[in-house]
């Protein structure tokens, strides 16, 4: 009988003891917005992941108004600290704007968000090419020649960069900077290769130009600096002073240097 | 629909066995509270709901009694919205776009037949009996989601059936009174789909009239 009355009561109560393994919904908390630099850094942090199954966790947000639903413009974190605080940097934001930040979490059992957080991000100080009182608008020098110059800042379908083309006339070089994305003030170092596992403050900067019968591309060297001094949402604007990259003629190697600013309209 | 035609021809296997077995000697009705298992999924979308069977057993002068079930608990959902989501990717590209599910009329509705048995300890008219209960489940709803941001997503309804097999183990005590007997039971369902489909605990009171 004793056994009988245990078993009843086990039943009874099998799963009514052990609340923290109840299935629920999750729970997340945007904690801060940071800026760091020209990056904004959003914290967040996952309260109860609910006992299911965690898919992701991120942050989604928009300008002037409070984010509708968790995909307006989603970023997602892959990296989560034992604490359940994550992080996500954001760049290339409207400076002098308001946005409205929320945290989401998605697991088995659906999604939650945190509360908004209003912020203004503010105008960050433009980086000063050293060489800047040297340079004029729209104007570049290579291998000591100068060329007044159009440039196209757009996204490529064929790399995913971000290119700003800089056109010098019609037989004369053009200029391509690729960044890895498209850019936000400040200052980037010159790479051969952009791609998705560089850093973010890498540009390539390639020059292509008729040597001989044919044209040619060539790279600038690495480890030197480009600074965009103005991005947008409707202008930018980049200059760099003495970027040294070797041109091969019959066989002999030049040294030659490039400096020049120039402004595009951003699409 | 396969379901449920499945679901009909398990009843149908189970009334012609306990016929051709033996007749049965009592029916009754049994009023079950059934708290679905809140560490699942079932209990997490489903609230504690109390269901109805009629049932039939084997003669009462054996301590071993046996018979069959047919029983329906109308369960309410949790909420009335649940979120839900969807994921896709392609590329480097990954997004999840946000969504609801909800239950046509917040209603579950599951439906059992069962072969039951128990054994009862002593021949006292208050005995503790222990028994199991194979049953064969099934559940229909209809549920609508829809995703706020993709207009072609705009309610969609879908009718759910599913069924599945599960025993019963089960404790408690009968007490019998003449032709009446009265079961005091508690017992888990254990579902046997790898799906776990209907995992809740039970807890009935069942009320049987033997006739022969």
């Amino acid at each position: 009988m004793k056994y009988i009355i245990s078993f009843l009561t086990a039943a009874l109560f099998l799963t009514g003891c052990n609340e923290d393994k109840y299935l629920r919904l999750p729970a997340v908390e945007t904690s801060s917005v940071e800026v760091s630099g020209t990056d904004i850094i959003l914290t967040g942090k996952m309260i109860d992941n609910g006992n299911a199954g965690v898919w992701t966790l991120g942050f989604c947000y928009d300008r002037d108004r409070v984010p509708a639903t968790i995909q307006r413009n989603q970023t997602l974190v892959d990296w989560v600290y034992e604490d359940g605080t994550f992080q996500a940097s954001l760049q290339g934001l409207k400076q002098d704007s308001t946005y409205y930040f929320q945290a989401f979490i998605v697991t088995d059992l659906g999604f939650a968000t945190g509360e908004v957080i209003e912020y203004t991000v503010p105008r960050f100080e433009a980086p000063e090419a050293p060489c800047e009182n040297n340079l004029t608008m729209n104007r570049v020098t290579d291998d000591g020649r100068n060329y007044t110059v159009t440039a196209y800042a757009r996204e490529s379908d064929f790399s995913e960069t971000y290119d700003i083309a800089v056109d010098c006339g019609p037989w004369n070089p053009d200029i391509t900077f690729s960044f890895r994305e498209k850019p936000v003030t400040g200052i980037y170092s010159t790479a051969n290769r952009i791609d998705r596992y560089g850093t973010t403050n890498d540009v390539s900067v390639k020059i292509t130009k008729t040597v001989g019968y044919g044209a040619t591309t060539i790279p600038v060297n690495s480890g030197q600096f480009v600074y965009v001094n103005r991005m947008d949402e409707d202008k930018l604007i980049l200059s760099f002073c003495d970027l040294a990259y070797k041109m091969n003629v019959n066989n002999m190697n030049f040294d030659v240097v490039l400096s020049g600013k120039v402004e595009s309209e951003v699409r | 629909m396969k379901q449920l035609k499945l679901f009909l021809t398990a009843l149908v296997g189970l009334l012609s066995l306990s016929t051709l077995s033996a007749q049965p000697a009592g029916g009754g009705i049994e009023i079950a509270y059934i708290r679905p298992n809140p560490t699942k999924e079932f209990g997490f979308i489903l609230k504690q709901a109390p269901g109805l069977a009629i049932t039939t057993r084997s003669s009462n002068e054996y301590r071993l009694r046996w018979g069959v079930s047919f029983g329906y608990v109308p369960f309410k959902t949790t909420m009335d919205e649940f979120p839900s989501f969807a994921y896709e990717s392609g590329g480097n590209e990954e997004a999840y776009y946000q969504g609801y599910d909800s239950f046509k009329n917040n209603s579950f509705h599951y439906f059992y037949a069962a072969i039951t048995g128990e054994f009862k300890f002593f021949k006292t008219l208050l005995s503790p009996i222990v028994g199991l209960d194979f049953r064969i489940n099934f559940s229909t709803h209809t549920q609508i989601s829809y995703f706020p941001e993709n207009p072609r997503s705009g309610g969609m309804e879908d009718s759910i059936n599913q069924n599945s097999m599960s025993f019963v183990p089960k404790a408690g005590v009968v007490y019998d009174y003449h032709d009446l007997s009265f079961l005091l039971t508690a017992g888990y369902n254990w579902d046997l789909t790898p799906q776990n489909m209907y995992p809740y605990t039970t807890v009935s009171l069942s009320a049987i009239y033997y006739f022969e």
